[in-house]
């Protein structure tokens, strides 16, 4: 298995954009990735697409063709890579995979989607066919509402409470304003979460990611080749995937997610690194509760801490374990398809110096987690700063 | 696109080839048992453990010797959600509460909450009722036992 680089990233603005198709969106991202890369679409082997559901949103399945379509390489290999919202991860798991195998030398992993097209309760509908349809879904369950049952039981076992979980929101929001691609540059606090609608108890309407466009690519290329190509490379150290089941009530704990502590555990296994090698994070907040079972889950604090972290400051970009610096899927946006590749896109620009005003100084090792369904899926990669 | 048609369908009215058929229908199973008010699971006879909802194979041997029989459909409320934004399908119901129950075989299940909001509490005994308004594994409510 061969070494692997990240050379290029590139992501558009994430927010609300308007009549535009998801494969424009792509075609933007995979620019800016190319031209950071110094690279050109004719030296592009294959790419990988991650998206939710193009299908619904726009009426578009197949919508991997359409990427070397629009970048005018109508016969390079394409494939759409879909696992709910670690769809983006898991498109680049993939083309990191395919270039560590030898298979190809030079590989556009991508993720988009185009979400504001439809009503929110049809986005609600769409995002919860990602659970159990005949044991959930058809019992009116949204992911709001699982991720909401998941906070009530943490609070239960562990004295977790609102305030902790508007902590994550008021911090990923803070970030934000740092990070002008983000969808929200608006400062919150913790009262405006506390007294914002309620969407499912306990959790309102700012504990919540909201509905975003946007798209996000990355070049990944052996790690043998990078000098062949500007700029400074990023290793990626290990990639991991878990699955669990479809429905959250078949699972026997529900204060935290198994596939995030098995995939976290093989990521830092495969890269010979502990948890405290980790200098910035971006992690999968699509609910506060969600980032607070993630750091507890992969081993950065102990169970029932999480919360109270986030309360003290610890995760913010100024704290000692910089947690969702870009602003988080909370308020840079979480266009489903994108957002795992989004988060790799941070991590390198974190790694390489080019993360802008709110680059944190001194990082040299970068983790993610990407989080599809109620936790079903869970995809983590570990990067290094390259020479 | 006119979504207030279902676009996919869910269930299937048609006629069913039954010669050579090695589908353990699990889910129809469970479903023919909720409209005659029963909950459901499936048994192991490898290693007899007993899941709910019932799966084709063994969670826990791997055996796919496997039959779905009734279970108790009385339980504990583990956690809970007054969901306020629903999908379109429970658009005229919001608020509404779901929750997840751990029945006397410690298995679990999803349903809708028909208690009110301020009775609701950890640990709070429940008993499966069906709701005949709605079709199938959505049918499952939790009353108070």
């Amino acid at each position: 298995m061969r070494d692997v680089a990240v050379i290029g990233t590139g992501m558009t603005k994430f927010g609300s954009l308007g009549r535009v198709t998801s494969r424009e969106l792509v075609t933007a991202a995979s620019i800016e990735a190319m031209k950071d890369a110094g690279i050109e679409p004719k030296d592009i082997d294959a790419v990988y697409i991650g998206q939710l559901s193009g299908d619904i949103f726009e009426h578009q399945m197949h919508a991997a063709p359409g990427i070397p379509d629009y970048l005018g390489l109508a016969n390079v290999p394409a494939t759409r890579v879909e696992a709910a919202c670690a769809s983006g991860g898991l498109s680049i798991m993939h083309a990191v995979m395919a270039v560590a195998g030898g298979f190809y030398d030079l590989v556009l992993a991508a993720g988009a989607e185009k979400m504001t097209n439809l009503p929110t309760a049809h986005v609600t509908e769409a995002l919860s066919m990602c659970a159990d349809d005949v044991f959930e879904v058809s019992l009116g369950v949204t992911f709001p509402g699982a991720f909401a049952m998941m906070a009530r039981a943490h609070d239960k076992e562990y004295g977790t409470n609102a305030e902790m979980r508007a902590a994550v929101a008021v911090k990923n929001h803070e970030h934000a304003l740092l990070n002008p691609k983000a969808q929200f540059q608006k400062q919150i606090s913790i009262d405006k979460v506390l007294n914002s609608i309620m969407i499912a108890d306990p959790l309102t309407l700012y504990d919540c990611s909201p509905i975003t466009d946007g798209a996000a690519a990355a070049i990944v290329v052996p790690w043998e080749d990078r000098h062949k190509y500007e700029g400074i490379p990023v290793k990626v150290r290990s990639f991991a995937q878990a699955s669990d089941t479809m429905s959250l009530h078949d699972r026997s704990d529900l204060t935290g997610f198994t596939t995030t502590k098995i995939a976290a555990q093989k990521a830092f296994r495969m890269a010979n690194l502990e948890p405290k090698d980790i200098d910035i994070l971006e992690i999968h907040d699509c609910f506060t509760i969600a980032e607070i079972m993630a750091l507890e889950d992969m081993g950065f604090y102990k169970k029932g801490e999480g919360g109270r972290a986030a309360l003290d400051g610890e995760t913010r970009r100024d704290g000692h374990l910089p947690v969702n610096v870009s602003g988080g899927l909370k308020a840079k946006g979480h266009p489903i398809g994108a957002t795992g590749v989004a988060q790799v896109v941070e991590i390198a620009n974190q790694l390489r110096g080019k993360a802008g005003k709110r680059q944190v100084a001194d990082v040299e090792i970068g983790m993610t987690q990407n989080l599809g369904g109620s936790g079903s899926t869970i995809v983590c990669h570990i990067l290094e700063r390259g020479d | 696109m006119d979504l207030d048609r279902p676009l996919f369908a869910t269930f299937w009215n048609g006629v069913i080839d039954l010669e050579h058929d090695s589908i353990n229908r699990v889910i129809e199973k469970y479903e023919r048992l909720i409209e005659e008010g029963k909950i459901s699971g499936s048994k192991c006879h490898a290693c007899t453990r007993i899941m709910v909802p019932p799966r084709p194979v063994c969670r826990t041997c791997g055996s796919t010797d496997i039959e779905v029989v009734e279970v108790e459909g009385q339980g504990r409320l583990l956690t809970w959600t007054t969901i306020y934004v629903g999908p379109p399908s429970y658009e005229n119901n919001v608020p509404y509460t779901v929750g997840i129950v751990e029945l006397t075989n410690g298995e679990r299940l999803t349903g809708i909450v028909d208690i009110p909001v301020s009775e609701l509490k950890y640990d709070l005994p429940v008993t499966a009722a069906f709701d005949d308004e709605r079709q199938g594994a959505a049918r499952l409510r939790w009353k108070k036992a």
